[in-house]
């Protein structure tokens, strides 16, 4: 689906493929909110699609990027995220701001975010849905296959931007099989 | 490659996944609720009056709702009805069943599955045959004949797709998909009506 390929009246082949993604996440949204019991179920199911994507898309980055080198601290897991991943998978690139006193906590600002294209949610489901929470589970689960644990959430969401909350938990040690030494 | 010069490659692939995958365990879920709904059935069949409203939401959520095939399908369809207006909306306008399958082989086909069709046959009766030797979402399996059943699956949402996207166009269908040779497909599509 990359290929970018010219053909009549300017169809832009780069721009249908963002919009097939787009409205193929928000017909899953509402086919979630028809079959679950609560918004807060539907949150639940597209954190755990995202986590499983992420965990591909980690390979997936990696093979594509060569020039990213290892991280050693959260700053630089920031700016892979924000500058490199978002930008290869969403085509935009994210601010990262409000540090903790740690650095073990940041926020990502996406101030267009492309899944909520064409996108209105009703009132009445405003307070409880979060409806870009597959971001969060992709990026615990991508950050996952790099050994780290994190928490994600959204800290607020509107319209048309969204500020996804990171907090680094621990690095997760490689475990020994049993009976190894 | 360098994916900021080329652009976004949006992970489509892996979200029709994790969604085959929703589908394939409700499936699994809802299966196991209707045995167990049959076997109550069974083994209580005076039911009181005051449980039938109960039964009937039963009912309905275990027997009505579609299998995962049918629901990407329809899934799919509310896709391909509204990317369709916005690959055609400068176009000029499509008067024949023949220009809107050709548009669909072309411009659709293009935009939305990165390349044109290899072929298209038709009876001239309302039955079409689109064939495309390298179906994007079959790409990563296997080639060859081993996937050809588990394949399936993977083309429903497509073939809704294409529903939607003839829908928008006036024409309503009912497309099918088959498999011979991974990643080769061909989609049926049989007109309902002519337009």
């Amino acid at each position: 689906m990359s290929k970018q390929t010219k053909f009549p009246m300017g169809i832009d082949s780069k721009k249908i493929s963002g919009e097939l993604f787009t409205l193929t996440y928000g017909a899953l949204v509402a086919e979630l909110l028809r079959d679950l019991e609560s918004p807060l179920a539907v949150n639940r199911q597209l954190d755990k699609m995202g986590y499983n994507i992420g965990l591909r898309l980690a390979d997936d980055l990696l093979a594509k990027n060569s020039q990213i080198q290892r991280c050693t601290d959260m700053h630089q897991v920031a700016d892979v995220l924000a500058k490199v991943a978002l930008r290869s998978y969403l085509g935009v690139t994210a601010q990262v701001s409000n540090w903790n006193a740690r650095n073990d906590e940041f926020s990502l600002v996406l101030e267009s975010n492309p899944l909520a294209e064409f996108v209105e949610v009703p009132p009445e489901l405003a307070q409880d849905l979060r409806y870009s929470q597959i971001l969060c589970g992709a990026i615990r689960g991508a950050l996952e296959m790099m050994h780290m644990e994190v928490q994600t959430f959204i800290l607020q969401e509107h319209s048309q931007s969204v500020e996804i909350r990171v907090k680094f938990i621990r690095i997760l040690e490689e475990s020994v099989p049993p009976g190894d030494d | 490659m360098n994916s900021l010069v080329s652009g976004p490659c949006f992970p489509f692939e892996f979200l029709h996944a994790e969604i085959i995958r929703y589908e394939k365990q409700r499936e699994i879920k809802r299966t196991d609720k209707r045995k167990i709904w049959i076997e109550q059935m069974r083994s209580n069949p005076q039911m009181e009056i005051s449980l039938l409203d109960e039964q009937l939401k039963s009912v309905k959520q275990l027997f009505i709702q579609g299998n995962a095939e049918t629901r990407l399908e329809a899934l799919g369809y509310r896709v391909g009805f509204v990317l369709v207006e916005k690959i055609a909306k400068d176009l000029p306008r499509l008067i024949t069943e023949l220009e809107r399958m050709k548009f669909l082989c072309k411009e659709f086909w293009t935009a939305v599955f990165g390349r044109q069709v290899d072929n298209l046959r038709t009876n001239h009766q309302g039955i079409y045959v689109v064939q495309d030797n390298k179906f994007f979402i079959l790409t990563s399996f296997p080639e060859g004949k081993q996937y050809v059943e588990e394949s399936a699956i993977y083309l429903a949402f497509s073939c809704g797709i294409v529903r939607g996207a003839l829908y928008n166009l006036g024409i309503t269908s009912l497309v099918t998909s088959s498999v011979e040779n991974v990643p080769a497909v061909k989609f049926h599509v049989h007109m309902q009506q002519k337009s």
